[in-house]
């Protein structure tokens, strides 16, 4: 295909465009909502996953060992929790390491409260693959005669493996249903433009125009809603985002700061937006031009 | 050129459109397809165009098998064939150049060859003077016209015209078939479906009378029955 030919076809899909106006900024404005919801839904998953470092410390499973526990009880004990396929990382705590942390907390007045170095357990700091198992794991390892006790914040991982599934599915499922809905719209434009080419098409068949030749003008119409749809919803999306990030940015006083919690990086963040949205968008807008013509258009 | 042999077409909804008819029609004739309405003229027609394949029998078009004949063969086998519909379908926002320009440009030819060819098919149909008039400013004739000159555009072997002149009055019609004749002189096979009694009689062409999807007569030098 020349140039000019390109050029042409697109130009065409553009005039197409423009005559059926009002299905086609219903389409855009169909994937501007999808692509709204999906992005928003996709920025606070990706500041939950950017954040799991912050909140690893309240994911940690802590597994105090009885005092009398000898080095061969804590070697073994190593090993079954490293060959353990639910743990992702365990971190041995010796009683001395736990006494010099606790110290560098009270200002070194451990001493003085004549607290000594065996005041505190040994232990094992274990983080999971998946943390919907913790119960499972903390009921295995409780069972253990060297094991005094073990504990975890049952909250955070209440909230991680409830909220963030929970997130993930209504995104899921909301942006799941939107897509569709995007889809069977920019389907139905590209079906009305077939319509109002109907002629068109069917002396292009009869002339001898391949498939594809057909076609590409009503896929690259489609593609060309997905793309505008994308573009406005970045703008929106990005918008929002660096609203949120100079918030957050600023707030180094506050109890967002206290947290310890952290937003992802600005450009990043927004260039990945910008390349998902460009991308879901247009695969959005071929999809219903595929789905569109794939009856009609046969030569 | 054309071949039917043993060609029965049954739609889906049970209508049998032709029944059992073999027909051949050698390169460079000119041939009348006539029979009333429901004879299975148009059902023929779109046989030959490859809209229709037969349910029964076999059909051959400028060498090629429109049975056997493969998806994306269909395009290059189209453009061995110029067709003439009776609503003419001439695009509105086009001007009767680009209408024809529009033939070239979509079997890929280029420009330089399209700013050659296209006055030459316009003066061919004799519509030279009004290249840049658009379809509403065209009369029924002059129309069919320039839609003659879209389907010879890409100097097909055979030239297939679906009732060319059933939206046309009886002189306007005489031009457009003498115009058919002169393109079937240049060498082009041309097939003309139609139930237009005075056209038929004027050529003095082949006719080949269809009724209730079968032939019924079939002469060389035929008049409307």
């Amino acid at each position: 295909m020349s140039i000019a030919n390109g050029a042409r076809i697109v130009k065409e899909s553009f005039t197409n465009m423009s005559r059926n106006r009002v299905l086609t900024v219903t389409s855009i404005f169909t994937v501007f909502i999808t692509l709204l919801i999906i992005g928003i839904f996709g920025l606070f998953l990706l500041n939950i996953s950017y954040n799991a470092t912050a909140l690893d410390e309240l994911l940690d499973v802590k597994i105090f060992l009885v005092p009398e526990a000898d080095v061969y009880t804590i070697n073994d004990l190593n090993e079954t929790l490293n060959r353990d396929e639910k743990i992702n990382k365990v971190e041995y705590i010796s009683q001395e390491q736990a006494y010099e942390a606790t110290k560098e907390l009270f200002d070194d007045d451990m001493e003085s409260l004549g607290l000594g170095a065996d005041f505190l357990p040994a232990s094992f700091v274990i983080t999971l693959k998946d943390y919907d198992q913790v119960d499972y794991v903390v009921d295995i390892y409780r069972q253990y005669p060297s094991v005094y006790k073990v504990t975890y914040h049952k909250e955070s991982f209440d909230f991680t493996s409830n909220y963030s599934k929970w997130i993930k599915n209504i995104s899921g499922v909301l942006g799941g249903i939107l897509a569709i809905l995007a889809v069977l719209l920019i389907s139905n434009t590209i079906r009305l433009t077939l319509y109002s080419r109907k002629d068109e098409v069917i002396i292009m068949k009869f002339i001898g125009a391949t498939e594809g030749r057909i076609k590409i003008p009503f896929i690259i119409e489609g593609g060309l809603i997905g793309f505008f749809g994308a573009i406005i919803s970045f703008i929106v999306t990005g918008f929002v985002y660096v609203r949120v990030y100079n918030m957050f940015m600023n707030s180094s006083g506050d109890e967002l700061f206290l947290t310890g919690l952290k937003i992802a990086p600005l450009q990043e963040t927004l260039l990945m937006v910008f390349v998902g949205f460009i991308v879901l968008g247009v695969t959005l807008g071929v999809a219903g031009s595929l789905f569109a013509i794939r009856k009609h258009l046969r030569v | 050129m054309i071949i039917f042999k043993d060609v029965t077409k049954v739609y889906k909804n049970g209508t049998e459109a032709i029944k059992n008819i073999s027909i051949a029609i050698p390169k460079g004739q000119f041939t009348f397809i006539i029979g009333p309405s429901g004879s299975g003229k148009s059902t023929l027609v779109k046989m030959i165009m490859r809209e229709e394949v037969p349910t029964y029998g076999e059909v051959f078009i400028n060498g090629y098998d429109m049975l056997g004949i493969k998806r994306h063969q269909i395009p290059t086998f189209r453009r061995s064939i110029g067709v003439v519909f009776q609503d003419i379908k001439l695009l509105p926002n086009k001007t009767a150049f680009e209408n024809v320009e529009f033939a070239l440009q979509i079997t890929g030819v280029n420009r330089r060859d399209i700013n050659k060819l296209v006055p030459h098919l316009l003066k061919i149909v004799g519509l030279s003077q009004r290249a840049n008039a658009y379809p509403d400013e065209l009369s029924g004739g002059e129309q069919q016209r320039v839609a003659l000159a879209r389907a010879i555009a890409n100097g097909p072997d055979l030239l297939v015209a679906d009732e060319p002149t059933g939206n046309l009055d009886p002189r306007t019609s005489i031009g457009i078939i003498e115009l058919l004749g002169r393109i079937n002189k240049m060498g082009t096979t041309v097939v003309v479906a139609t139930h237009d009694s005075t056209i038929v009689n004027r050529m003095k062409k082949r006719v080949i009378v269809l009724d209730e999807g079968q032939v019924v007569d079939d002469q060389m030098k035929g008049q409307y029955i």
